[in-house]
């Protein structure tokens, strides 16, 4: 198991290196400049350079290529352009609200998908099952924008049990904070549990017809309890593949329910730095999301090798 | 026991009769619910304490709090006379009144400036904002290291002498018609000269309210300043709120939880809004001159009769119609129609495209093929659509090139790589700029720059007046560039609160004279 999780973390660092080159390289070829941007169509060529002085935009891109990664090995992800605060605040202030958001979505998305997923696949073909599938078909097609204004609409102007949008922060109590993320959450979540739900059930549907239940069955045990102690664990594997990619998409691609419901989450400060030229915090952004992606998928595979040990032996 | 009630009774009445004595309940009962909802809404309304507070609803986030090193608007919108102050400021209409200077005389030809500052004013951290902190300000701004987005305003400043704590003496290299103008900008603020470190992120101004609390994002909270040197203002907190997305900014009026936005990020929607008995409209006027600009370096768009005929094309009634829903104001030439010395000048290229064709064939153009860049706020992106269309009318074939802000400031202002473009001017009284022929639309007119020449050092109202007729008539003969219209400034605010400006003569949203009607 040690190996396995060393193997792992090789390639997260080495995928996290090349990632860093990539978006430096990329962020170096398009044009803008953050000090013209920033000073606008009535500032004198004598501040423009002056403010690229102070930016330290001046130097060539190598070494400023070397700075930004010596930085960041020590902690260090520099000053942003244009909000003039540590870049590392920036995201940590984000961050507050961007991981506590996907990891409540997820929440709600599993406790949804699973029994949903398990009713449906172990009672195929039934009306249980018929009702599930016509509902989660239902959720699939709901674009996620649309359903947060379905959301908004109901909850917050005709019912005012909630604000339209906005997040007050953490300071005011953990439930004043959930209350705040409860809509966005369950915006982002009922189209994520419709798509999970139907990956459980067809891995169940396909597992009902494995040998080794047919020989469960034959031992004597019923159908449910054949599934539950042998099919379970199997059908685990690819809704386990499905959730870790979902949490990233979480993390990475909120960016349309921030909007909608106006929370200051990571995307919308990515979207933001990038109409404004601040490089430096497009690039620790980007870098960040990376990183969580490829967490997210190291996890998944620890987990996979807990679910399933045939998977922590290299393949020979 | 009911079932039994209505089983008896439908033998003695008949079930036609039970159905009839429901309807009539319900026609009684409900208009009764209805009245106690009313009477309870009413009983509260008496009872509820006039609010001391106010929600404003903005499009954008400032990126930092320092007014006097970045652009952006946001950043004025917020802080400008709320927090920091100048020596001289804006009102609602565009007039510049005195502020921090109680009073100034002018002398040597208008070369020297000598102002009398109000006594024993404090910034918010205690400390005095006297003489001293007047030129800390201005000299920080000047200074050849200096960031300032707007420099240019104080280029004309040769020395600047401290007589007494309350006396103050402006010396210019030559006399300027326009320096109380430029002092009352927001980026001639005076900020507190301990603080400059910390400006960024903890402005300490001399305004009536102060910064409370910044959450990033989202809001900004402002308190009453208790210690304020001035007029006390009416509202003790105000929180701006940060919403750019139109859909939010409807579900934001609608829920009430804002209570004006008064640049909407959805004009199309605020008739609709406003057939709201609680909310009414506002519709004033910027100092957004939006044009089509020229490259008038680039052939063919160097022959005046060529701008001419393009101009011809355009109707700029169905461009306020069609991309920014009726809200705005034709113009003719670079000037704001609220300005007291405004000449109207629409009729001098009027839409008449049989003629513009027959200009473009006399200049000997055929298979005119131009591109429009177009930079992302809708007046552009719709506007250009709609130009593309009406330009197609007189033969010319149209590329569009839609770009960011980033790329927009590089190619075509920077590098003037472009035929036509499309822009509004925000500054305030910013016709000066067809007198630098370096500028992006390429313009270098000696005439034109002797005109602006005159006028940077006349004093004379009357005589700066007809200085700016003539620089007015003079760019729309010219044709320098196609002048559009003067962006709105449309929003929505509940009816009893009163004091949001109507006009934006700079980005400012002023909150020392707001206050709830009872």
């Amino acid at each position: 198991m040690a190996g396995f999780i060393l193997r792992r973390l090789g390639v997260l660092l080495l995928t996290l290196f090349i990632s860093s080159v990539i978006i430096f390289a990329l962020l170096e070829v398009i044009p803008g400049d953050p000090a013209l941007t920033m000073l606008g169509i009535n500032a004198t060529p004598e501040t423009l350079t002056a403010l690229r002085d102070e930016l330290g935009l001046n130097a060539n891109a190598l070494s400023r290529y070397l700075s930004w990664m010596g930085g960041m090995l020590t902690g260090d992800f520099g000053l942003s352009y244009t909000y003039r605060t540590p870049v590392v605040e920036l995201l940590a202030d984000r961050m507050a609200i961007t991981l506590p958001l996907a990891i409540y979505a997820l929440i709600f998305t599993v406790m949804i998908a699973l029994p949903f997923g398990f009713l449906a696949g172990a009672r195929a073909g039934k009306w249980g099952d018929r009702i599930i599938l016509f509902l989660s078909q239902i959720g699939i097609a709901l674009p996620n924008f649309w359903f947060a204004l379905l959301l908004i609409f109901i909850f917050a102007i005709q019912l005012g049990w909630v604000s339209a949008g906005g997040f007050s922060g953490w300071d005011k109590g953990l439930w004043h904070g959930l209350a705040e993320l409860t809509l966005p959450a369950i915006a982002l979540a009922i189209p994520q549990a419709t798509i999970l739900l139907r990956v459980l059930r067809s891995a169940l549907i396909d597992i009902t017809h494995q040998d080794y239940i047919r020989t469960a069955r034959a031992k004597g045990l019923s159908r449910d309890q054949a599934l539950w102690r042998h099919g379970w664990r199997n059908a685990l594997i690819p809704v386990v593949t499905i959730m870790g990619m979902q949490f990233s998409f979480l993390i990475a691609g909120a960016i349309i329910i921030e909007n909608v419901f106006t929370l200051p989450g990571l995307g919308r400060l990515m979207v933001q730095a990038i109409g404004q030229r601040d490089i430096i915090l497009v690039e620790a952004i980007i870098l960040m999301m990376v990183l969580i992606v490829i967490t997210v998928t190291f996890i998944t595979d620890v987990i996979y090798a807990l679910i399933d040990p045939r998977l922590r032996r290299p393949k020979s | 026991m009911t079932r039994v009630f209505f089983s008896v009774l439908s033998r003695i009445v008949g079930a036609r009769m039970i159905g009839l004595i429901m309807r009539l309940m319900t026609a009684l009962i409900m208009p009764l619910i209805m009245a106690t909802t009313m009477m309870a809404a009413m009983v509260v309304h008496v009872y509820a304490e006039t609010r001391q507070d106010a929600v404003i609803g903005l499009q954008l986030e400032p990126p930092h709090l320092d007014p006097t090193s970045a652009a952006a608007g946001a950043i004025d919108q917020v802080l400008y006379a709320n927090v920091y102050e100048g020596l001289t400021r804006f009102t609602e209409n565009g007039d510049i009144i005195p502020h921090l200077a109680a009073s100034w005389d002018i002398s040597d030809e208008g070369r020297r400036y000598q102002f009398t500052l109000h006594q024993d004013m404090r910034f918010h951290d205690g400390s005095t904002l006297d003489a001293a902190a007047v030129k800390f300000s201005l000299d920080r701004a000047r200074s050849d290291t200096s960031t300032n987005a707007q420099n240019a305003l104080f280029q004309g400043i040769s020395n600047i002498t401290v007589n007494a704590p309350d006396q103050l003496t402006i010396d210019l290299k030559q006399p300027d018609g326009n320096f109380l103008f430029k002092l009352a900008w927001g980026d001639a603020v005076i900020i507190a000269p301990d603080n400059v470190d910390q400006l960024k992120q903890s402005p300490i101004g001399s305004g009536p309210f102060k910064l409370t609390s910044w959450i990033k994002g989202d809001r900004i909270l402002l308190q009453k300043n208790p210690d304020y040197w001035g007029m006390p203002v009416a509202l003790d907190q105000v929180t701006f709120r940060f919403i750019s997305d139109p859909v939010a900014a409807m579900a934001a009026m609608q829920t009430g939880e804002i209570d004006a936005f008064p640049v909407f990020p959805a004009p199309e929607n605020l008739a609709m809004l406003a057939t709201d008995t609680r909310l009414k409209l506002i519709n004033g006027s910027t100092e957004g001159e939006t044009i089509l600009a020229i490259n008038n370096a680039r052939p063919p768009f160097d022959q005046r009769s060529v701008r001419q005929a393009i101009a011809m094309a355009i109707n700029k009634q169905d461009i306020i119609d069609g991309a920014m829903f009726g809200y705005g104001t034709p113009i003719g030439s670079h000037f704001a129609p609220h300005h007291p010395d405004y000449i109207d000048l629409t009729n001098a290229a009027p839409y008449d495209p049989a003629v513009a064709r027959q200009m473009l064939a006399d200049a000997g153009i055929t298979d005119l093929h131009l591109t429009i860049s177009l930079p992302p706020p809708v007046y552009a992106r719709r506007g250009g659509e709609i130009i593309m269309a009406q330009l197609s009318q007189i033969g010319i074939k149209v590329t569009l090139e839609p770009l960011e802000w980033a790329q927009w400031l590089e190619k075509v202002f920077r590098n003037k790589d472009y035929d036509l473009t499309i822009v509004s001017h925000t500054e305030p009284f910013d016709i000066d700029i067809y007198a630098r022929p370096d500028y992006y639309f390429k313009y270098d007119n000696a005439p034109f720059q002797s005109i602006m020449a005159e006028l940077d050092i006349t004093t004379d109202p009357t005589k700066r007046r007809d200085l700016l007729h003539q620089a007015q008539r003079h760019i729309a003969d010219d044709q320098v560039n196609v002048y559009l219209f003067q962006l709105a400034n449309a929003g929505i605010t509940k009816t009893d609160l009163v004091g949001i400006w109507q006009h934006a003569p700079t980005q400012a949203m002023d909150m020392t004279g707001v206050y709830w009607k009872n």
